[in-house]
């Protein structure tokens, strides 16, 4: 045997598992060959350099942790469980169901599929009727679309009725040239009576609502329907923000947003005038302007 | 290993029934009951086992929170596959097995960190630390060794490759068989003792070259 089938044998013979005669042997050649000697009383040294290191333990919050984690794992499973057992208890009713009646489970199962089929026709040809519905006339002035997430104004601070109370009530609405069309709301919305005055023809989707009291509230209300899309820069940095001011004692007048509020609202009722070409046009009474008494304003859609 | 696996099904009423002691039950009959959803019983399971973990894998990895991490993960990893487990092999093999699969792998992820690191280079830093001395203060993370020596030995596993660093974490510190290290790491015994020898002697390199005396 050569150094190299010593050396495989010298761990063993620190953990003293070689038997005698090979014990014998390895030591006899370990005598006459110095750098296994040598190779020896290093690995001897490194094993007693390791198995001297203190042992050490996890701190005292280790405990403590691992009951949590291990408290949640078992919860994860009983629920986990309780769902599999829950869906395994349907099919297996649903199973014992077809055994008893066959024939009724199959007229059940056919009549649902068939249900599902026609319905799922009908909704792939739903969108192209709503939308031919929506370029009739009738529906000068339509819903608002859903709030995107992007365009969604923050927290409502404001206690005058929103958009979310007021489409219901504008839909409701004759969608006429009129200037002003009284519709109070109903208590349980708000408390505050309004008038609401709509631009339906020239500029539909715009629409002014103010209080029955304008000295002190007002409300600009701008709703995107149905196939309308919104122009940002109709309102410049207005859009999409809350503008509180004057009458609320707690709010300092900023009157600067108020007349940019204005000045959008004036830009509008001129571009609606130009584009039209009808003077007649009932922009001009229902246009605030800049210097309308707006005391609270508030642009969300 | 066949003494410790074989369970028949007198043992097995027992255990149901709590005749037998969960304290003196063997850890594959007392995982018996782990598989039939008994926490308490993993408890115990628990209780014999975090300590010599927590030290094997402290010593590969060298670092507080990583090796308590790695711990209950360990253990989480046991508890959901508890159904996996065949009772062929000795229990302590299958956890040191999941146990050692995450150091590895741990150890693994910190290579990549460190090879990606914009800060320095690993190959310089890797050629001045095998020469230098070892750092002596201990790092927030670390457990504070009793004596320079101890800390210089840690040091010196650290810079041992992975394979040579788990042979001698679970010979030397867990004495674990060689048998039993083979098959956790799943690779011959003839291969493991020489993984050991090896790793001894660089072991014991190092710590010359550090002027390290081991009385």
């Amino acid at each position: 045997m050569n150094c190299s089938g010593y050396e495989r044998q010298m761990s063993d013979y620190l953990d003293g598992q070689l038997s005698k005669a090979t014990e014998d042997e390895l030591r006899f050649h370990l005598n006459g060959c110095p750098r296994c000697r040598l190779r020896m009383q290093d690995m001897e040294s490194a094993m007693r350099a390791v198995k001297s290191l203190p042992a050490v333990s996890p701190r005292p919050m280790f405990d403590q942790q691992l009951g949590n984690l291990l408290t949640r794992e078992v919860a994860r499973e009983l629920y986990a469980s309780s769902w599999l057992k829950r869906v395994s208890a349907v099919f297996s009713e649903l199973g014992e169901l077809s055994r008893q009646r066959p024939v009724q489970m199959v007229f059940a199962t056919s009549l649902i599929l068939t249900i599902t089929v026609i319905g799922g026709f009908a909704f792939v040809a739903g969108p192209t009727e709503r939308s031919d519905a929506s370029e009739g006339p009738a529906m000068a002035f339509a819903l608002p679309t859903p709030i995107e997430p992007e365009l969604a104004p923050p927290d409502p601070i404001s206690p005058f009725p929103l958009e979310r109370e007021l489409a219901p009530h504008m839909a409701t609405g004759p969608a006429t040239n009129t200037e002003q069309a009284t519709n109070p709301p109903t208590p349980a919305a708000t408390s505050l009576p309004y008038t609401t005055n709509r631009m339906t023809g020239d500029r539909p989707g715009i629409l002014t609502v103010r209080t029955m009291e304008p000295m002190t509230h007002g409300i600009r209300f701008v709703s995107a329907g149905t196939g309308m899309r919104l122009d940002p820069s109709l309102f410049d940095e207005a859009f999409g923000r809350d503008l509180v001011a004057g009458g609320d004692p707690d709010q300092p007048a900023l009157e600067d947003l108020l007349q940019t509020v204005g000045t959008a609202e004036l830009r509008d009722s001129q571009r609606a005038a130009g584009t039209t070409g009808t003077p007649g046009a009932p922009d001009a009474p229902a246009s605030p302007g800049p210097t309308a008494p707006l005391k609270r304003v508030r642009i969300s859609f | 290993m066949a003494d410790n696996t074989s369970i028949n099904a007198v043992q097995v009423t027992d255990i149901e029934s709590g005749v037998l002691d969960e304290l003196t039950l063997s850890d594959e009959l007392l995982f018996v009951r782990v598989q039939r959803d008994d926490i308490r019983a993993f408890e115990v399971i628990v209780g014999r086992y975090r300590t010599r973990l927590y030290n094997c894998i402290y010593r590969m990895v060298h670092n507080t929170e990583c090796a308590e991490d790695l711990v209950q993960e360990t253990f989480l990893r046991v508890y959901r596959n508890r159904h996996n487990y065949k009772a062929i092999s000795n229990l302590s093999t299958w956890i040191y097995t999941i146990a050692l699969n995450l150091a590895r792998s741990e150890l693994r992820k910190r290579k990549r960190r460190q090879f990606f690191s914009l800060n320095a280079s690993p190959h310089e830093n890797s050629t001045r630390e095998s020469i230098d001395l070892p750092d002596t203060s201990a790092g927030p993370g670390d457990h504070l060794e009793q004596n320079e020596l101890g800390r210089a030995i840690q040091h010196a596993i650290d810079q041992l490759p992975d394979k040579y660093k788990s042979v001698i974490v679970l010979r030397d510190i867990e004495e674990l068989s060689y048998e039993q290290i083979g098959e956790i790491l799943r690779c011959p015994t003839g291969t493991v003792k020489s993984r050991v020898n090896r790793g001894r002697l660089r072991l014991q390199e190092m710590l010359r070259q550090w002027q390290v005396e081991i009385l």
